[in-house]
């Protein structure tokens, strides 16, 4: 049964810190955030228990995070069956400057992942969560959530090799590279 | 890199900033409801307007048949025959949604119409009629105005007659048959039973088929599949219609059905819509308008 007051105590941080690493930016994330519990406090009929509660959340948090995008227009929808095309997301002046600086590069290679990538980078990467959890808050196959977190993991350690200079320069705010392979 | 990873932390959030936005949420929730709530009402007080309207219209809107001067009727435009099997007569339901009718063929009509040219013509008024029979011809005169006309054994004669102007044309009795065979056959027109159940039953299986296998919802839970509900309650509706067809023919003499049914369709649509706008469905949307289709094509079949 999910109880607001107490499942928000408990995993509102881990949903803030999924949703941070979505958006790269705090006021959005805290606001998805919150959106993320009004959802699944609406929606807590539906809850079975099958899954935890943070596994749960995270769904409904993904979701909401996708919907924004789509909403703003970052998801390109070229077919109707191509749903989660890249995303292009370039962290503000404001953004990379509340990043400490020997991060800023990582940050923007990793905001500059496809939503799929990042999303699969995020949970297994920073969240630490196993591939059959990653699997279940994602609705995909164990060997999705492998090939993409390994594809993904390429494509990072690819920027950040072939940019260190993109890293180094202090303060310079700069567009997100296209993805090589996509 | 994988250590790199692990070690990203999201800005901290102070207690005070958590306690800011759960009270956020706590407010937003109560919002929602409230606003849920108001549209449930509006739903609601829609309902119960649309009730008294129909009510008014369905006690205030009947009309008699007549008005027919026997001057005016010479062609007939189109006809129906009428399968009441009430025993009052007609003359206060001229609205078409009252009747279960099938229309006459062009043939059948240019058969009636010689005997309704001499009706109007030559009748000779009867004062007293016996009970209508259940099979009767509703005609539409090129004038705009419509005639009630049966066959009927009067005396050990058939006579043709106006139900409302009481004019009657003696028939001979090859005459009287063909009429009512005619009548008969065109009330029977349609598919058997059976036939019609096994269409509606493929159709239904077609569509859960394409519910099920082809729908972009396909993957979504089914109990989360708002547009499942629409399906039931589609099939709910058409129980009521039956329902009410019933009861109406019973009580009132009439079939009312497809009046009551059209105003819950159109309560049913504007649910949707107010669903729709609160965001209630995913892709189980594409099971609606897949579900007006096919509700076109049953009663499509039902007319059949």
């Amino acid at each position: 049964m999910f109880q607001l007051e107490q499942h928000y105590e408990i995993h509102s941080d881990q949903i803030y810190q999924f949703l941070y690493f979505l958006t790269f930016d705090v006021q959005l994330a805290e606001d998805l955030m919150q959106e993320t519990f009004i959802r699944a406090y609406e929606a807590r009929h539906t809850y079975r228990g099958e899954a935890n509660v943070l596994t749960w959340l995270r769904t409904i948090a993904r979701n909401i995070a996708y919907d924004h995008f789509k909403r703003k227009g970052k998801i390109q929808f070229i077919a109707f069956t191509k749903k989660e095309e890249d995303i292009a997301l370039t962290l503000s002046p404001e953004q990379l400057f509340s990043i400490e600086e020997d991060k800023r590069a990582l940050y923007q290679a990793i905001a500059g992942l496809k939503f799929d990538y990042r999303i699969a980078v995020v949970l297994r990467k920073i969240e630490g969560l196993s591939i059959k959890e990653t699997a279940a808050v994602l609705g995909w196959n164990e060997a999705k959530v492998k090939n993409s977190t390994e594809r993904a993991m390429k494509v990072l350690e690819k920027k950040m090799r072939g940019g260190a200079a993109y890293g180094q320069r202090a303060g310079a705010i700069t567009g997100t590279e296209t993805d090589p392979d996509s | 890199m994988d250590k790199e990873l692990a070690q990203l932390q999201a800005p901290k959030r102070t207690q005070t900033v958590k306690q800011a936005s759960f009270n956020k949420i706590q407010t937003t929730i109560h919002q929602r409801r409230k606003r849920q709530k108001r549209s449930y009402y509006s739903v609601l007080a829609a309902a119960a307007v649309l009730f008294v309207f129909l009510a008014a219209s369905i006690f205030t809107g009947r009309q008699p048949v007549g008005e027919n001067t026997a001057a005016d009727l010479v062609t007939i435009e189109k006809g129906y025959a009428i399968a009441n099997n009430s025993t009052a007569d007609l003359r206060y339901m001229t609205n078409w949604y009252y009747f279960e009718k099938n229309r006459v063929k062009e043939e059948d009509l240019a058969l009636i119409q010689p005997f309704v040219t001499k009706l109007y013509e030559a009748g000779v008024p009867v004062d007293d009629l016996p009970k209508a029979p259940a099979e009767q011809l509703l005609l539409k005169m090129s004038t705009g105005s419509i005639a009630q006309i049966a066959v009927i054994s009067n005396n050990d004669q058939y006579v043709l007659v106006d139900m409302n102007t009481k004019q009657s044309l003696p028939l001979t009795f090859e005459e009287a048959m063909n009429i009512d065979m005619m009548m008969h056959d065109t009330v029977e027109r349609s598919l058997l039973g059976l036939v019609r159940l096994l269409i509606l039953s493929f159709l239904i299986a077609v569509y859960i088929a394409i519910v099920l296998q082809i729908s972009p919802a396909k993957k979504e839970k089914m109990e989360s599949r708002n547009g499942h509900r629409y399906f039931f309650a589609a099939i709910g509706l058409y129980l009521i219609y039956t329902l009410v067809n019933g009861v109406s023919l019973y009580y009132f003499h009439a079939y009312n059905g497809l009046f009551i049914a059209s105003a819950m369709a159109l309560l049913l649509f504007l649910k949707w819509l107010i669903d729709y706008y609160n965001g209630r469905f995913e892709s189980s949307i594409y099971e609606v308008p897949l579900l007006f289709i096919f509700t076109l094509l049953f009663t499509f079949v039902k007319f059949l």
